[in-house]
């Protein structure tokens, strides 16, 4: 019987092999550098709520309190987080699949160096510690595969944290996603479909993540909530994120994340994510009802800004810088009143609206600093909180003083896409000063 | 990225628990990575022309595929004989995705862009080098060049073509037979150019 056409096609070239294109293995070979990885020290400094109030303090005379952008002109050469980091978390190797120990059972999707995984180990307890004793939001958000957000991102949140790497591993992978596990398509091999893998890579089509984006075919999978992680991460709106979102081999921060992992083939690598304490400046009008009580409005200024570093020997460091205009209502009551000054507490309410943003990655590689286009990030959602604070106010000027106002915040969840200290910690501890004009009172 | 209590950063090389290449290779060894990158290297090449057949764009999809391959060599589970096919479905991923991601050429061809002037061959590729076919194959245009090694190599159904590329079932079957009149078509034109040649 006359064999099928195609069995015969597939019988000829079932061996077919031709000359490799010149110069690959250099190309692929100077992008893996195995046993070359230089070591990097990275010394973390913990940021304190006393340091943020000190910021506070010196928000009086100077408003500023995130790094401008020369800063990053002057990171020196694989040590990224010399002036603003958090202390890092130690962690068992996890590279490539396996742990340290050689007879460690194989984990399917075990985070490695730019695997994928969809299952992600615990936070160890001295980071965890160590992230609350900071005072600081130190979440570490691992990296997953879903897509991150644009500025005109689509309504729909779909499922994440793929683990490319169990696209090609005979375990049944398991698909870690924002709201339901779903599991991918598997053929009679027990391999990942060509359609998952693109769902996985990125189809083209948008898709949102309030976490932070993972990388394609090489970072892991996701975590649930802050803690350490043992693989890349991205912020949404990063190069990185977009990158992989829209998968173009000529993207230069592609290509730059794929020599980095390569780079990095060998070595732990992990993501921290840091959110700095927030300080709000606010033009303030208060209406007193009576001698104690005084309604508050006004405009507010908040900036938020976030790090993120990924990496091992060789790493990013990304900043995304947040810009919100917000407008208070509460209510005052005033314990002490004098000329020059006033004590009072508070509560009440804002609704805030991102009014600019940016995103920029500082791609460390075997020494060499590059720095990746700055995008535009926006956070869409308008942003309600509540709040409760104590006051203390200096007068300037007939009614009028120089408040600051430590206190509790507690911002609404609002399904906002991007990664920042109002999301992460929705109740946190709260800093504003401000110039505020009294209205209604006699007599001062 | 911390470890222990000193601060420093170890690079930890990790072993699979075996000696052999894959093993190293998983491990960061570089010289078992040139081994297995020589063991299927022309193969691979071979795979990825078939999909992309511009050389300059091969290279650098294998060079994407390879790094992909060397960073998940350590969730691989599979003995020796099935690292070929792992790698070949990364090298067909890459090549499909790079094909994608192109904007001027499109994936896949309207079902209007080739006339539908060829006569219903079946081809018949007995006794036709390998690399002749290999070079016909590469000759088909790239729409129906995509369809049809998906179905004929990677052993795809239509539906599931249909479903990886976006297009109707129907379109899949379509673009699949007109490949298969082409490659057929030349076939015969080679064979007739064989004989005249004797």
């Amino acid at each position: 019987m006359r064999k099928d056409w195609k069995d015969e096609l597939r019988d000829s070239l079932e061996d077919f092999q031709v000359a490799e294109p010149e110069g690959l293995w250099e190309a692929v070979g100077s992008r893996v550098n195995a046993g070359r990885i230089p070591l990097v020290r990275r010394i973390l400094v913990p940021l304190s709520v006393a340091a943020a109030a000190a910021a506070a303090l010196f928000l009086i005379v100077r408003p500023a309190v995130s790094p401008s952008d020369d800063a990053f002109g002057v990171i020196p050469s694989g040590d990224l987080l010399t002036h603003n980091s958090v202390e890092g978390a130690s962690g068992t190797s996890v590279n490539n699949g396996s742990a340290s120990s050689s007879d460690a059972t194989p984990v399917p999707n075990e985070p490695g160096s730019g695997l994928l995984s969809d299952s992600q180990p615990a936070l160890d307890a001295q980071t965890a510690s160590r992230a609350e004793q900071s005072g600081i939001n130190t979440l570490v958000r691992t990296a997953d595969t879903q897509i991150l957000p644009s500025v005109d991102a689509q309504p729909e949140a779909e499922a994440s944290g793929k683990d490319d790497a169990s696209a090609y591993t005979e375990e049944k992978p398991v698909v870690a996603d924002m709201g339901e596990d779903r599991e991918c398509d598997l053929d009679e091999e027990g391999k990942m479909d060509f359609e998952e893998y693109l769902r996985i890579e990125g189809d083209g089509a948008p898709k949102r993540s309030g976490r932070t984006v993972g990388l394609m075919a090489m970072a892991s999978g996701a975590q649930k909530s802050g803690s350490a992680s043992r693989n890349y991460g991205a912020l949404p709106g990063s190069d990185i994120a977009n990158s992989l979102r829209n998968l173009s081999y000529e993207d230069p921060a592609y290509k730059r994340y794929s020599s980095l992992v390569a780079s990095n083939i060998g070595d732990e690598v992990s993501t921290e994510c840091t959110h700095r304490q927030p300080v709000r400046i606010s033009l303030e009008a208060e209406f007193m009802i009576g001698e104690k009580l005084g309604i508050v409005s006004g405009l507010a200024y908040t900036r938020l800004v976030s790090d993120l570093t990924s990496g091992g020997g060789n790493s990013y460091h990304t900043v995304q810088k947040l810009d919100y205009l917000g407008i208070p209502l509460g209510l005052n009551f005033h314990m002490y009143d004098s000329r020059w000054l006033k004590l009072y507490t508070g509560a009440g309410a804002m609704a805030e609206k991102c009014v600019s943003g940016s995103a920029r990655t500082v791609y460390s590689i075997y020494g060499e600093d590059t720095r990746g286009e700055r995008l535009r990030v926006m956070d869409e959602p308008v942003v309600f909180s509540l709040d409760a604070s104590v006051g203390a106010g200096i007068g300037l000027w007939k009614g009028g003083s120089l408040f600051f106002e430590p206190g509790l915040t507690w911002h609404i969840p609002d399904g906002g896409e991007l990664d920042n200290i109002y999301r992460d910690r929705p109740l946190n501890f709260s800093i504003s000063v401000g110039l505020r004009s009294e209205f209604g009172r006699k007599g001062r | 990225m911390r470890n222990g209590q000193n601060g420093n950063l170890d690079v930890k090389i990790f072993g699979r628990g075996g000696d052999g290449p894959v093993s190293r290779a998983a491990g960061g060894d570089a010289a078992a990575m040139k081994s297995l990158y020589d063991a299927h290297v022309r193969y691979l090449t071979a795979v990825c022309l078939r999909y992309v057949p511009s050389e300059d764009e091969a290279k650098d999809v294998l060079q994407e595929a390879f790094i992909k391959i060397f960073s998940s060599l350590g969730t691989f589970r599979g003995d020796e004989k099935a690292l070929r096919p792992w790698m070949r479905r990364i090298v067909v991923n890459e090549s499909l995705m790079y094909l994608r991601s192109r904007k001027k050429d499109p994936l896949v061809f309207g079902e209007d862009s080739i006339p539908d002037s060829l006569p219903d061959l079946e081809p018949e590729p007995e006794d036709i080098p390998p690399d002749v076919l290999q070079e016909m194959i590469r000759k088909l245009p790239d729409g129906y060049r995509t369809i049809f090694n998906l179905h004929v190599f990677e052993q795809k159904s239509h539906a599931e073509i249909a479903r990886m590329l976006g297009i109707r079932e129907n379109s899949s079957t379509s673009q699949f037979y007109r490949a298969r009149n082409l490659l057929a078509s030349m076939i015969r034109d080679y064979r007739n150019a064989q004989r005249l040649e004797r």
